[in-house]
């Protein structure tokens, strides 16, 4: 049974206001073909065996994030078939669910809830997550007075200790320090070595080379190429050649 | 790029594991008590804040009152607007605080798949903090006047059952609506305003104008309204003339809510 299976999948997004899309309607004008675009189109994919981890690629707007929105359930493919078997953690926005004014401790509980967790989970993993992130005594202060690496090594903890099958990695390593970012890489090996799903997107090409087994590279929504990671490396640094 | 001929084949999703409910039940605590620390969170008077607005207005329409004559069927005025105010504070609050509880907490949807109901659900639950604290006050009140409620008060459950299913239909509709209609942010606080006066909350449902009567039948926080208070003070069952009518709309306005909201839940994140 494979943990992700894409078939065909494609998104189109309305490219106005939802109350422009609500007066077109109200006023019976046909939405034209340009007020939509597709964000991601006609795109397959699936990974084979637990613990296969795969990267993605490709510039700006080219659907990386679409994609995994939709692998995630947050967003409803247009067209296509989407099966996923396995509880999904999504690292896309690691402070989504924080509020600012509650305490690094009440942001675990309440976020660790958000992303699937229980409370008594949560109790139990509270040491390993505030050690993991190194908050340590900022950890009963208010969430908005931590720096933005702070804000980001919490989320990151938070998000590992759910025991999820599949993980959506985007850019998680972006800030904090060169100490930080080889633990999250120790840790994202961690969890693939445990049989965790890991799917990356990333303009590290050094980490998708350690971590994926595959690669997906994504251009203008569609599929330029998919096969193993190396394969897909070369051809995309022969077309990028500043990287 | 060229147009290509868009794929007609209606999609399909397949997941496992389905959310469980006792996850479920735990987030909408979680959120709920959340939203009740949130709001008086960093503020000086904290908790002050709920009696303060209902405090005021009492003041203000005991003064009105003085101007033109309201009659209260024997109860003290004080008395009589606060049981008016307090179910109207609860529909204002809770409609307040639900409106915006999607388009509010766009980026926690566009990042977690959750059942979205539980957002205007834990936005309406969060103010049954705010009405019991009111609830308090109502009770002081009963006790300074020496006033005891008779029997009848065993309607009072019902009353409030149908008042919470039409906030909680209402919630999940204006929540949905604000996501497509951003006006609705700042039409609310106003429209809220003309509600306020066409209810019965510092007069009673008697003095509405004969040719404005067949109208007022159907806004349900008449029968509301004169159902806590008779209910509370006068010891007689809710008027049912006013009452079942608020039911009725009650219950369309919850199944309508519901109904809207689980056919536009899916399409909701792609508008915010």
């Amino acid at each position: 049974m494979d943990r992700i299976r894409l078939e065909g999948v494609s998104k189109r997004y309305f490219r106005l206001g939802g109350s422009k899309l609500l007066a077109g309607w109200l006023f019976r004008r046909s939405s034209r073909r340009h007020d939509w675009f597709w964000s991601v189109r006609d795109v397959d994919l699936h990974i084979p065996r637990p613990g296969a981890s795969l990267g993605i690629i490709g510039a700006n707007g080219s659907g990386k994030t679409t994609l995994l929105r939709i692998i995630a359930g947050v967003t409803h493919p247009t067209s296509g078939t989407v099966t996923i078997h396995g509880q999904v953690v999504s690292m896309l926005e690691l402070f989504a669910g924080m509020q600012p004014e509650l305490t690094g401790r009440e942001n675990i509980f309440l976020n660790g809830i958000l992303l699937g967790m229980r409370r008594r989970e949560i109790r139990r993993k509270l040491d390993s997550i505030v050690e993991f992130s190194g908050i340590g005594e900022f950890l009963d202060m208010p969430f908005k007075h931590y720096s933005l690496g702070m804000q980001m090594r919490l989320g990151f903890s938070l998000s590992t200790h759910v025991e999820a099958s599949i993980f959506l990695v985007d850019e998680a390593w972006g800030i904090g320090d060169a100490e930080f970012q080889s633990k999250i890489s120790r840790r994202l090996k961690e969890l693939a070595a445990n049989g965790a799903t890991l799917l990356l997107v990333s303009h590290d090409l050094e980490i998708l080379r350690q971590l994926a087994d595959e690669t997906l590279w994504l251009h203008k929504g569609e599929t330029r190429a998919f096969g193993p990671t190396e394969e897909i490396l070369s051809s995309y640094l022969q077309q990028h050649p500043g990287r | 790029m060229t147009a290509q001929k868009t794929p007609a084949k209606k999609p399909v999703v397949i997941r496992t594991p389905r959310m469980s409910f006792r996850w479920m039940f735990e987030l909408l605590w979680n959120l709920t008590a959340q939203r009740v620390s949130l709001r008086y969170k960093e503020t000086l008077l904290g908790f002050g804040w709920i009696f303060l607005q209902p405090v005021a207005l009492t003041l203000i329409f005991n003064y009105i009152r003085k101007v033109s004559d309201i009659p209260t069927g024997g109860v003290p005025y004080t008395l009589f607007v606060a049981a008016g105010l307090v179910p109207w504070s609860f529909t204002s609050l809770a409609t307040s605080q639900s409106s915006s509880c999607i388009a509010g907490n766009a980026p926690v949807l566009k990042r977690v798949a959750l059942p979205k109901i539980l957002l205007p659900l834990s936005a309406i639950f969060s103010t049954l903090a705010d009405l019991s604290v009111m609830a308090f006050l109502l009770v002081g009140l009963f006790l300074y006047y020496g006033f005891c409620p008779s029997a009848s008060i065993l309607w009072l459950p019902l009353v409030f059952g149908v008042h919470l299913s039409l906030l909680v239909g209402l919630g999940c509709l204006l929540s949905l609506a604000q996501v497509f209609l951003r006006d609705l942010g700042h039409a609310i606080p106003h429209l809220l305003w003309l509600w306020f006066f066409a209810s019965p909350v510092f007069y009673p449902a008697s003095m509405v104008p004969r040719e404005f009567k067949g109208l007022a039948v159907w806004n349900p926080m008449v029968g509301l309204i004169e159902g806590y208070r008779n209910t509370l003070l006068l010891g007689r069952p809710p008027p049912m003339d006013l009452f079942i009518p608020a039911v009725l709309v009650s219950a369309g306005i919850l199944l309508f809510g519901l109904t809207a909201f689980r056919i536009a839940e899916g399409a909701l994140v792609d508008m915010l």
